[in-house]
């Protein structure tokens, strides 16, 4: 079945960011965001999300702490689970053998509102890979708003192919 | 606004001189990191779509793409459930080929013989009217189906196989689980998306009994035929030719590679039936472009 959602917050961040790339960021963002956003989740991902201009912008566009706090948490853990995703595609398509996602990963102090809308998105993943048909799970990588628009298949290779690139790329006859 | 916004965000065969090779059985393909081992097994398919409730007016009469649909009883004619209107008769371009296939692939005499076996009456799914419009035969019959919408891809193998279908409901008497009365696959020339692709639309007509009404969401459980006894391979591992015009298969047979032209019957998507004999338990090679 396809899915048309509207285009996702990273991706449209991606899309239309205007090259504000903040400089001497503190590692672990504390110079992006308040202190402690950031606990519980995977430093690694947090280090290339804020070397990721784009991503960075979509963090920065807004003043709000809140909403600063809910975009920068959330695109962390979009980059995490939408590579888990692509994993559990590929390896799907290379096996035949249906895998599990992962568990969303969940920050030490989720911004709630936020944290329920990407636990919303993981359950239609969850949803679409208990259809069997694959092509609803690739449809919510890389369709329009798919998690995996703008998000470096490899961890910091910004010019590389997207997840959603390598969830589109063919998979046969 | 803050979860408005993130909600909106995140939201040719090859007659291939195998040797007999032992039938061996496996509930699921057997796969290690990096290559495939090639089983012999029941290949069926079963999907859990979501889909909405619309009104219809028809049910079009289902015709595998191998087939030929001879109407028994002229356009306009009033028919119930169950009754007799025509005959599918495999195309004599599908049954000759195979005929030639036959004698030396055990494998495309046993297409021939599942073809052939499918031959034969049609009933109406559903009491209406018979019509012979521009899409192919179909019952006129006001109701209700539940749709899923297809992209081109899916529906090409959606008509590759015959599915049962069971839909999940809300109706006036609760949330029911209702078999469908018939199951068709149709073009959706509105629904060209942004990648200029036009879909088709997935339908499953419920009973006229059902007291339920267009535009609600609904769960529909597609089980397909089952394909006894079949080599199904992951699509990623299949290479095309485009000199044979055709598909390919390359395994490790001892110390060397082999790669065997292959006709392929249907997926699911994630896996393809390959119809030519391969040797089960040999090892498949991944192509480069995967």
């Amino acid at each position: 079945m396809r899915r048309r959602t509207s285009p996702s917050w990273v991706s449209a961040g991606i899309v239309l960011a205007v090259g504000l790339v903040a400089t001497g960021c503190a590692s672990g963002g504390d110079e992006i965001v308040p202190p402690g956003t950031f606990d519980g989740l995977d430093p690694r991902v947090v280090e290339e999300v804020i070397a990721n201009p784009a991503m960075l912008e979509t963090i920065t566009a807004t003043q709000d702490e809140v909403y600063r706090r809910g975009f920068a948490q959330g695109i962390v853990i979009n980059v995490i689970a939408c590579r888990d995703a692509l994993r559990v595609l590929e390896e799907w398509r290379a096996t035949g053998v249906r895998g599990e996602l992962a568990p969303l990963p969940l920050p030490r102090d989720p911004v709630s509102s936020a944290y329920e809308a990407l636990l919303d998105s993981h359950e239609a993943r969850r949803v679409a890979l208990a259809s069997g048909e694959i092509a609803e799970l690739q449809e919510l990588i890389d369709g329009q708003g798919g998690c995996g628009v703008g998000v470096p298949a490899v961890a910091g290779d910004l010019s590389g192919p997207s997840v959603a690139d390598r969830a589109h790329s063919a998979a046969g006859p | 606004m803050l979860s408005l916004v993130l909600t909106a965000a995140l939201c040719s065969c090859t007659d291939s001189p195998a040797p007999p090779a032992p039938v061996e059985q496996a509930s699921e393909p057997v796969s290690t990191s990096g290559w495939f081992a090639i089983q012999r097994r029941d290949f069926t398919v079963a999907y859990l779509l979501e889909g909405v409730t619309r009104d219809s007016s028809s049910v079009a009469l289902r015709v595998p793409a191998s087939y030929a649909f001879k109407p028994s009883l002229p356009a306009g004619e009033r028919v119930a459930a169950g009754d007799l209107v025509g005959k599918l008769q495999l195309r004599p371009d599908v049954k000759s080929a195979l005929e030639a296939r036959a004698a030396s692939s055990r494998l495309d005499a046993a297409e021939l013989e599942r073809l052939l076996a499918k031959e034969g009456s049609v009933s109406a799914p559903i009491a209406g009217t018979i019509s012979d419009g521009t899409e192919g035969a179909s019952i006129e019959a006001a109701g209700v189906d539940v749709i899923v919408q297809l992209s081109p891809i899916q529906a090409l193998r959606y008509e590759s196989l015959t599915f049962v279908g069971t839909t999940t409901v809300e109706t006036v008497v609760g949330t029911r689980e209702i078999e469908c009365s018939a199951i068709s696959v149709l073009p959706d020339q509105e629904s060209a998306d942004g990648r200029g692709e036009v879909g088709a639309e997935l339908r499953c007509r419920l009973p006229l009994g059902v007291e339920t009404t267009a535009g609600l969401r609904a769960q529909l459980k597609l089980v397909s035929e089952v394909i006894p006894d079949a080599i199904a391979v992951p699509n990623e591992y299949l290479s095309y030719d485009p000199i044979a015009d055709g598909y390919t298969l390359t395994y490790v047979d001892g110390d060397r590679e082999m790669t065997l032209s292959v006709d392929l019957g249907p997926s699911d998507g994630v896996q393809r039936v390959v119809l030519t004999d391969v040797p089960t338990g040999v090892r498949l090679v991944r192509p480069a472009h995967s």
